[in-house]
């Protein structure tokens, strides 16, 4: 509910609670259309479907499930977070330049990349909790003054290295599997559980569902949206960090590439933007999904405006078969 | 007495008017750029401050202004120059067209405008800026020699919409047309980033098992780490004048990747600028067009300190000059270092 | 609650009028003067910015948001310029036809089937995008000058552009009158109690989407008649814009509040800081940080002030 103002909250009424059988098959069908994808690719492009090349794709893809993981969290308790761009980037420009290539400064290189997301979550959440700012303009906002203190701090040129450690684990792999893709399994892994089950994620849900009860029920909830936004940033920033590494250097605008692709998975992956369902399964699901369809889209040899067109299309057709699985499912929205 | 008082003042105020003229006041130039998220036009401010704080102190006052990419904002940042009654606009501009009815009015009131890096069709305004079609035919000719004429094509361009993108692609285009050996397996936007096109060339490369050469209209050391990351062999490549890039021309020279690096220049505004103060002291170039040539370099041509810096940023662009401008900058100019 | 609520809405609506106010005469005081030129490139540059945001607003109301708005803006100008000059009525009717349809299309989609309006406005979105780029692949066509002297007034003509601003402003204001705008407000304040006194909510939502649709269109026709050409990617820019003007102008994403004047405002504020920045020459590299900066201030007073006025009750 709170792209909004939180004082606003107390109408909503709550929805009857999903069942959790259709709440799985949601990410199942995403994954079901993606082998789909990934059969039609190979027919085209055979040799497509080799295990080392679904591993790359898997890797490119550990990049946007980690920032979406921290927009899933800020979701779930009806926020939105834009400012994960300028966040991201600005913690790997940081990252490099502390870090200048060795691995025994990684420790306060990567420290201070993620200072610059906690502080940034910080910000973002008293804003939005105790000025009552909209997230929407709240993060937009953040995000300018990211983009300018990176470029106040870089003079547009950054600098410095990554180091041999990260390098390896942003870019190596064991018995073929790359470490991304197995840090973010455990990643995951743990966040699946950690929203669905632990204290904290009844709490978030609590709170995106109808803050008014979540708060005459004893939670904190001011607690819980500020610490949703400084997870976001600690996301956007570790993001960051291994982005970097997965890149050799740092650029300016490295992040900008994640923000809607973010927001489109949380979403599609069945996370309500007013808060309050959803979780990260479907997330990781939707970034499959979106990652398989783009390069399905690129090696089509496909007009630029044409791939818009088709990812449109695609993910209204995901949204709307969705919609016929959930069918008899009270949505609210 | 009172011829000599009368002749006194009389020199007194001619000196005075010799004065004025030798401090006369300083041109104020405005410099619209769009967008500066990204390092290329960060380095071209830079660029075009230095040259300001080098050669033409206290006879220009700069300004820059940055609207981002949306043409409306530059519209209304431009009314707001012609409103500051500034000397001359020098505009990096969002669109070509766009501009073109704001650029008039500023025409109108005596104002010079030039417009670098890009052109625009308003036929009032002096354009500095390389032609993108000639880019991309160096770029596509050169891959073709390298290649025999025949073999497997990666495209990589730029932000779909924009008319460099388009001109880039259509000389590509147009010379790999002549070569019926050599075929394009993919196509991908890189928008001009190193890390969109790292993340696009990895998954066409995963489409393509055999590809030798990729044209890149920016985002080359991008594409290297691409081809690294996939431990696939460093096939001929084609980029702009990116340091990283260049870097890489030297130290993956033994292990037979081949390149050429040519592009448009960061300092094409220090160098709009430097034709903006002779138009403004009244020495115009015959043409309203001015060319400007692109900056070639192949990996024999490459020497470190002059147009390669291995100790600094791989982002950076890596030409201080342009043929036949004389500049005078350093790369430090443009790092502001 | 309805006794507090009701002075805070009169000073929410007021607040961006003020703010407003402030900053216009902040830009007075750097530049020295406010001529007529000045008032018109003001008003021109937030009037293409007003109209999306004003459909942005009516789709607010029903507590949904639309991110195709800016794309659709894209083509509507991309084919307004490619047809005009041939045929002027095809080229006036054809946008707001395309403006009219692909609103219809979101209320449709998000209505009547029920999908969440973020998700199908995000698919929307990317398809006018690839659209505009397959209808004029680069910056180009042409709208004859005769429209922009017509439309938003040459440069020394100040008036057209501040009145078209305000008749917009007025039109939709006019339309949030009628019993549609009614029932709009009561759906955007609590749609059950709308339905149960007899609203036809589905039919009011889906009208929202296609009348913001069509003020999208519109906006993208000034913009192509502004810059007397189209532009595949120029309505990108105005994607999250188009909020900020809402949210900027005081009203809550919640539904149901705020006046269309007050987006006006909103439009008016997001436009001028651009010309403060340069009138108070900010050095280049710090031009972003202090818009961000702006943008957080003008957000953040209405916020601040109840954040302050509550610690001093304290």
């Amino acid at each position: 509910m709170s792209l909004v103002d939180r004082q606003e909250d107390v109408k909503e009424t709550s929805a009857p609670r999903r069942t959790p059988g259709l709440a799985a098959a949601l990410p199942g069908l995403l994954i079901l259309f993606s082998i789909g994808l990934i059969v039609f690719a190979e027919r085209v492009a055979p040799g497509f479907a080799s295990a080392s090349n679904l591993m790359q794709l898997l890797k490119l893809a550990s990049f946007l499930g980690l920032v979406a993981l921290g927009q899933t969290v800020v979701m779930l308790v009806g926020g939105i977070d834009l400012s994960l761009a300028w966040v991201l980037t600005a913690s790997a420009v940081l990252f490099t330049s502390i870090c200048l290539g060795q691995d025994a400064n990684l420790p306060l290189a990567a420290a201070a990349a993620i200072a610059i997301g906690v502080l940034s979550g910080l910000v973002n959440g008293f804003g939005i909790v105790k000025l009552r700012i909209a997230p929407i303009i709240m993060t937009l906002a953040m995000n300018n003054v990211m983009l300018g203190a990176t470029l106040v701090y870089t003079g547009g040129n950054p600098g410095g290295g990554i180091s041999p450690f990260i390098r390896a684990v942003a870019t190596g792999s064991i018995a073929g599997i790359p470490w991304m893709v197995v840090l973010w399994a455990v990643v995951a892994f743990c966040a699946i559980v950690a929203i669905r089950y632990s204290r904290w994620g009844r709490r978030l849900l609590a709170v995106g569902e109808n803050s008014r009860v979540s708060f005459l029920s004893g939670i904190n909830n001011d607690a819980i949206v500020i610490g949703a936004y400084v997870f976001s940033g600690i996301m956007a920033s570790v993001t960051g960090i291994l982005f970097a590494a997965f890149s050799g250097a740092s650029f300016l605008g490295m992040g900008d590439q994640f923000l809607l692709p973010a927001i489109a998975a949380v979403v599609l992956g069945g996370t309500s933007m007013f808060g309050g369902r959803g979780g990260y399964g479907g997330t990781v699901a939707a970034v499959f999904f979106a990652t398989i369809l783009s390069t399905v889209l690129v090696i089509g040899s496909i007009s630029a405006g044409m791939r818009n067109v088709i990812f449109g299309v695609a993910v209204l057709a995901a949204v709307i078969a969705q919609k016929l699985l959930a069918r008899g499912e009270d949505q609210s929205m | 007495m009172k011829l000599k008082l009368l002749i006194r003042l009389a020199l007194g105020a001619m000196a005075l008017l010799a004065s004025t003229a030798a401090y006369a006041e300083p041109y104020k130039i405005a410099v619209s750029n769009s967008y500066i998220g990204n390092e290329w036009r960060v380095q071209m401010i830079k660029f075009m401050e230095a040259y300001t704080a080098k050669n033409l102190k206290g006879k220009v006052e700069l300004t820059v202004n940055n609207s981002g990419t949306d043409a409306q904002k530059q519209i209304a940042v431009l009314s707001d120059m012609i409103s500051a009654g500034v000397n001359a606009i020098l505009v990096n501009p969002a669109s070509d067209t766009a501009l073109d009815a704001v650029i008039e009015e500023a025409c109108k009131q005596n104002i010079l405008v030039i417009a670098f890096d890009q052109p625009v069709t308003a036929p009032c305004a002096y354009v500095v800026a390389v032609d993108f079609t000639e880019i991309g035919r160096i770029h596509a000719q050169w891959l073709a020699d390298t290649l025999g004429g025949k073999g497997n094509v990666v495209i990589n361009r730029g932000v779909s919409g924009f008319p460099a993108d388009t001109n880039m692609n259509a000389g590509m285009t147009e010379v790999l047309a002549k070569y019926p050996d050599i075929k394009v397996v993919g196509e991908v936007y890189g928008k001009w980033d190193n890390a969109v096109s790292q993340q696009e060339l990895t998954k066409v490369l995963t489409a393509n098992p055999k590809v030798d050469g990729i044209l890149n209209q920016y985002g080359t050391y991008g594409a290297l780490q691409a081809l690294l990351n996939l431990n696939r062999p460093l096939v001929a490549m084609s980029g702009q004048g990116e340091n990283g890039w260049r870097i890489a021309m030297l130290d993956y020279k033994d292990k037979g990747l081949q390149g050429v690096s040519a592009g448009d220049p960061a300092v094409i505004g220090a160098y709009a600028l430097k034709i903006a103060v002779d138009i403004l002291d009244g020495k115009a170039p015959a043409d309203k067009h001015v060319a400007v040539l692109v900056p070639t370099v192949t990996t024999a041509e490459l020497k470190p300190g002059t147009n390669v810096f291995p100790d600094l940023s791989p982002t950076l662009d890596a030409d201080t000059d342009i043929p036949g401008a004389n500049l005078g900058l350093t790369i430090e100019d443009g790092t502001g270092k | 609650m309805s006794a507090i609520a009701v002075p805070r809405r009169l000073i929410g609506d007021r607040w961006s009028a003020i703010v407003f106010a402030v900053l216009l005469t902040l830009l007075i005081l750097l530049k020295g003067r406010f001529t007529a030129f000045d008032l018109r490139s003001l008003c021109v540059a937030a009037l293409q910015l007003a109209l999306i945001a004003l459909g942005q607003y009516l789709i607010i109301l029903t507590r949904g948001i639309d991110l195709s708005l800016g794309p659709i803006a894209s083509v509507s100008g991309a084919v307004m310029a490619i047809v005009i000059a041939g045929n002027p009525a095809l080229g006036l009717m054809l946008p707001v036809a395309f403006g009219l349809c692909a609103g219809l299309l979101n209320g449709v989609l998000v209505v009547g089937i029920g999908l969440p309006p973020i998700i199908v406005t995000l698919a929307t979105m990317s398809i006018w995008q690839g659209a505009a780029l397959m209808v004029l692949p680069d910056p180009g066509g042409s709208v004859p000058s005769f429209y922009q002297a017509f439309f938003i007034g040459g440069f020394s003509s100040p008036y057209i552009g501040l009145v078209s601003l305000l008749a917009w402003g007025g039109i939709v204001s006019w339309v949030l009158s009628t019993r549609f705008g009614l029932n709009l407000r009561a759906i955007g304040g609590d749609e059950l109690a709308a339905e149960m006194s007899g609203v036809r909510v589905r039919g009011v939502k889906i009208t929202a989407y296609t009348l913001g649709g069509l003020l999208a269109a519109i906006g993208g026709m000034y913009m192509a008649i502004s810059m007397s050409s189209g532009s595949p990617t120029v309505g990108d820019g105005y994607i999250l814009t188009s909020i900020a003007a809402v949210v900027v102008g005081g009203v809550p994403l919640v539904g149901g509040r705020g006046s269309p004047l007050a987006v006006v405002m909103g439009a008016l504020i997001l436009t001028i800081t651009a010309s403060l920045l340069f009138f108070a020459e900010v050095s280049s590299f710090y031009q972003s940080l202090i818009d961000g900066c702006i943008l957080l201030l003008v957000a953040g007073s209405a916020g601040a002030r109840d954040f302050i006025r509550g610690l001093v009750r304290k």
